[in-house]
């Protein structure tokens, strides 16, 4: 018996050991790895994190990681960028945040006009005049289009039966968003005409709506027509200056008469009240890496333009925007039932129903209470669930408002965690320390969790 | 024909490789609650910058196909779904592994798995070309009857108390009113809290209710009887032909609905597994036991989500649509790898087309090896003495929950829908219905929504379009048919019949307290 346990406890120690090492080797490599770059005063002396108010894999997204890349490939800065995604709300969440950040220059906000749509319409009290601006960035233009088999050839025609149908017309948008307000601007073009806006989201959805009939007309980035065109779609105006030489069969809506002159940029900002000299430094690295083949050659994939304005023609730009957006109403007749009031309604009755048939259920066959004992049982039952979610709430806070590293606080919690699933008594305890993997558990676990996500899929845990 | 060349290029040891690790990563990926495969291909997106894009493409494809998969292995054996895809797979699978069946339970699931695999790429390779002049054919008053149907299906799988499982149903709905409303983009309902206006996050709701709600239970539970998972060790993975067949099917079926539910655009995997699992037990002879480990229940699931992948892959292909989040993603791959997608790619790109396409084929095939090996292995997870086990799988939610949109907030909320879960689970309530009611009803507010914002209000199209009309009658029927049979069968059944039920319930009740 003794035998057993000796060999028992040489496994442990083995394991133990063998753990531990692999852990520390990791920390070594990773700490020699980093290590290099710090040992830098001026700014920019540690990472700075760009928040892209999206999820990953959108436009803007995508754009974000490619200056991102190309900053690190041409090592037009010391330190990285990082990319943190926050996405929902129409990007109303990702610019909350970057508003609420620090102006110190090492939070970084991208997003193109929905920052000024977003307080247009009304979903959030604040938009540019919150930020630093800091660059406007490569170019989109918006491309006006029908299905192929509709009856409108040009703009003029459309424009014109817009006017003498007002209201009949569906164009397809996404409400509140830069898409609706190019339709705005475009029928203010002519006036009388109106449009009637209905809610499709995303490209591909608008896509599908035009093509299926739904609706008469949509507007879309030129990227986006030039890879849906084959599935029946035909451009009737384009929102460039001149002709676009990748597109050249598209005619502009100026030339057709009607002042429609649009394009999506991505935006950069800082918080307010960021330095004026970190302002032009990072101004210049995005300049730089517009410059940089690998940019161009991405962007033209894409039928972008490698587009960069700073300073006050920048600030011209998105004046010019603001006034744009500002001058046409966005709100749309409400056409939809009060879905809030009638889905309380019916919860709160059905609740009442649920109730009154438990009650039901329960009344005629009049069971004797339960056992004491149950409820003894029970109470201790909910008292742990009560403490855990208790700890659990501590543990939030903590991670929500106190400085200290994610890796200690997650340790305590989750030797908190074990402790009470093994026993509270002091004698559990004891042997849940000194009988049990669960301290090195409690140790290394955090850090390896911390290390996966900051190091593999770059996110920075709180 | 050509076919047959361009299934070389597949064929390729590198190609291989790649298809081994997209798949494994997938399967571990989907098998870890909080971390999802569109996060997995989202963020090895920019490491395929440097690859051919058909080797791209088949690294992707492969970790979509593994992570759909791999949820299944923690949903049977822990009830903590590793994707959203498999929340349907817990409500089986998971009292069959608790009934000492774990190994059939997993068997059965990697076997749908493979088979609605492979059904849903059959339609793939058919359809991928003609289905692109179907789908935009529906209108919003289409989609809108559409998502109805699966709606009202609420009523059928709502378990022992149709109350609770309305009540459960309507207050999914509830839960998805405050944020942006789906049909107008106006923020509504957030009680001044700006973190709200995006409202609550699938994922974080899900994780919540269904794994923060079972670490309480488990945590709470040690003054009385452990609930251990099972200490069954799983065997008899590999089922037999018989097997095969008696679920032939429902397999088929479920393949069916769940290729069909992934053409459509947004609405993905869970929805599939929803409706067919749904399908499955109103034409089940034993209706009563999904929910108590219905082997049936485990097959409609896992076969319809695997079939939503080659539905989404449909559209993804033949017009570059995306029909899920994951597919959005893989299309932003294909269009940063110089391809645009449409009938122009069958054309210029056939390589890369058909390169998917028999990816899918082949990750289907080396997801059933792996599963098949690996899952022993894997639900050993199951015999781990729960003080190792729960802090692990909570910190997993804490930090899956914040990696989701870097934000406090989704872990709050997560940690709010944990108590929400254990306090319907306490009462009886199911879940069931309210991710139905979650997941489907802001779909149904936006199609309505953009309907009548087009018709100016008017309600008509509903009855005037052929398409619409069907599955109006249909939810109508849905609707009716279980009152007029609950009603028929009450007075068919005695009193006393009546009372033994009634007691057995309770005597259920008293089990539980």
């Amino acid at each position: 018996m003794s035998n057993d346990s000796t060999s028992k406890s040489t496994t442990r120690l083995l394991i133990r050991g063998g753990m531990w090492l692999t852990v520390l080797m990791a920390m070594i490599w990773y700490a020699l790895d980093t290590g290099s770059n710090d040992a830098n005063s001026g700014y920019p002396n540690r990472p700075i994190t760009l928040i892209v108010p999206f999820g990953p894999g959108g436009e803007s997204d995508t754009f974000a990681r490619m200056i991102q890349r190309t900053i690190a490939e041409n090592q037009f800065l010391d330190q990285e960028i990082v990319v943190k995604n926050v996405g929902g709300a129409g990007a109303t969440i990702g610019s909350g945040q970057a508003r609420k950040a620090e102006p110190d220059g090492y939070t970084m906000l991208i997003l193109h006009e929905a920052l000024i749509t977003a307080q247009v319409s009304g979903k959030v009290s604040y938009g540019p005049e919150s930020f630093e601006p800091i660059a406007a960035s490569g170019k989109t233009n918006m491309v006006i289009a029908v299905a192929e088999d509709s009856p409108y050839q040009t703009l003029q025609e459309l424009m014109q039966a817009a006017k003498e149908t007002p209201n009949e017309l569906v164009f397809a948008a996404n409400l509140g968003a830069p898409v609706h307000y190019a339709g705005l601007i475009l029928e203010k073009e002519l006036p009388g005409a109106h449009f009637v806006y209905t809610q499709k989201g995303g490209g591909a959805s608008r896509f599908e709506a035009v093509i299926g009939g739904h609706v008469d007309v949509s507007a879309f980035s030129l990227g986006e027509y030039v890879s849906f065109k084959d599935g029946g779609l035909r451009a009737i105006a384009i929102s460039s200056e001149v002709r676009h030489p990748e597109a050249m069969e598209i005619p502009t809506a100026k030339e057709q008469g009607f002042n429609f002159v649009h394009a999506n940029m991505h935006f950069w900002w800082f918080p307010k009240g960021t330095e004026q000299s970190k302002i032009d430094f990072m101004a210049n690295v995005i300049r730089k890496c517009m410059a940089t083949p690998q940019v161009h050659s991405q962007l033209a994939t894409r039928l972008s333009e490698p587009f960069i304005e700073t300073g006050q023609p920048m600030k011209d730009v998105l004046k010019d925007r603001i006034g744009k957006i500002q001058s046409v109403d966005a709100s749309s007749p409400d056409v939809l039932p009060n879905i809030p009031l009638w889905v309380s309604v019916a919860t709160a009755l059905s609740f009442v129903y649920w109730l009154l048939s438990k009650k039901r259920n329960a009344d005629p066959s009049g069971v004797p209470k339960q056992p004491e004992e149950n409820d003894v049982i029970s109470g201790r039952y909910l008292q742990t669930a009560g403490l855990f979610v208790g700890v659990t709430s501590l543990y939030l806070l903590a991670l929500e408002y106190l400085p200290i590293d994610f890796r200690i606080l997650t340790s305590i919690y989750m030797l908190d965690v074990a402790v009470l699933c093994y026993g509270l008594s002091q004698k559990q305890f004891k042997r849940l320390i000194l009988d049990s993997y669960v301290p090195d558990m409690v140790i290394l676990f955090p850090l390896v969790v911390f290390f996966v996500f900051q190091s593999f899929f770059s996110i920075q845990l709180p | 024909m050509n076919d047959v060349i361009y299934n070389l290029t597949i064929g390729d040891p590198v190609n291989l490789f790649w298809v081994g690790l997209g798949t494994m990563l997938g399967i571990l990926v989907g098998a870890i609650p909080g971390l999802t495969g569109a996060m997995l291909i989202a963020l090895t997106l920019p490491l395929t910058y440097a690859m051919q894009p058909t080797e791209a493409m088949v690294l992707l494809v492969s970790m979509y196909v593994g992570s759909i998969s791999g949820g299944l292995i923690t949903a049977t054996l822990l009830r903590m779904p590793g994707t959203p895809a498999s929340v349907i797979t817990t409500l089986d699978g998971y009292p069959m592994a608790r009934d000492g069946k774990p190994g059939r339970a997993l068997g059965l699931g990697i076997m749908s798995s493979f088979v609605g695999g492979l059904i849903s790429w059959g339609f793939l390779i058919l359809l991928a070309k003609p289905i692109s002049h179907i789908s935009t054919e529906l209108g919003d008053f289409d989609y809108f009857a559409l998502v109805l149907v699966a709606l009202v299906l609420i009523a059928s799988v709502s378990g022992k108390s149709l109350a609770a499982g309305i009540f459960s149903g309507l207050f999914g709905i509830l839960v998805t009113i405050p944020g942006e409303s789906p049909a107008t983009g106006v923020t509504r309902a957030t009680l001044g809290i700006e973190q709200l206006n995006g409202g609550f996050d699938l994922l974080p709701v899900l994780i919540g209710l269904f794994a923060v709600s079972q670490v309480i239970h488990e945590v709470a539970q040690k003054g009385g009887a452990v609930e251990q998972v099972s200490k069954v060790r799983p065997e008899g993975i590999l089922l037999g032909a018989k097997d095969w067949v008696a679920h032939l099917v429902n397999m088929v079926r479920s393949s069916v609905i769940g290729t069909w539910v992934g053409i459509l655009p947004g609405i993905g995997a869970n929805v599939g597994s929803v409706m067919a699992y749904s399908a499955a037990k109103s034409m089940s002879k034993q209706p009563e036991a999904f929910g108590t480990g219905s082997e049936e229940g485990v097959v409609a699931s896992e076969a319809a989500n695997n079939a939503t992948i080659g539905g989404a892959l449909i559209p993804l292909v033949a017009m570059g649509i995306p029909g899920s989040v994951i597919d959005a993603i893989l299309l932003g791959a294909l269009i940063l790898h110089g391809l645009q997608p449409g009938v122009l790619l069958f054309q210029n790109n056939p390589d890369v087309v058909y390169t998917i396409i028999f990816t899918m084929l082949i990750a289907n095939i080396a997801m059933f090896g792996m599963m098949v090996l690996s899952a022993k292995w894997i639900s050993r997870l199951a015999t781990i003495p729960r003080h190792y086990l729960l802090p692990v799988v909570i910190v997993f939610c804490v930090v899956g929950s914040y990696a989701l949109n870097n934000r406090m907030f989704d872990v709050w909320v997560m940690l709010a829908f944990g108590v929400v879960g254990f306090v319907m689970e306490r009462n009886k309530i199911p879940l069931a219905p309210f991710v139905i009611g979650f997941v489907l009803a802001p779909i149904a507010e936006e199609k309505l929504g953009a309907g009548l914002q087009a018709s100016s209000g008017s309600y008509l199209e509903l009855v005037q379009r052929p398409v619409a009309l069907t599955f109006v009658l249909i939810s109508v029927v849905l609707v009716v048919w279980p009152i007029y049979k609950s009603l028929t069968k009450s007075r068919s059944i005695t009193e006393d019949g009546d009372g033994q039920a009634e007691q057995a319930e309770q005597a259920e009740q008293e089990d539980n307290s």
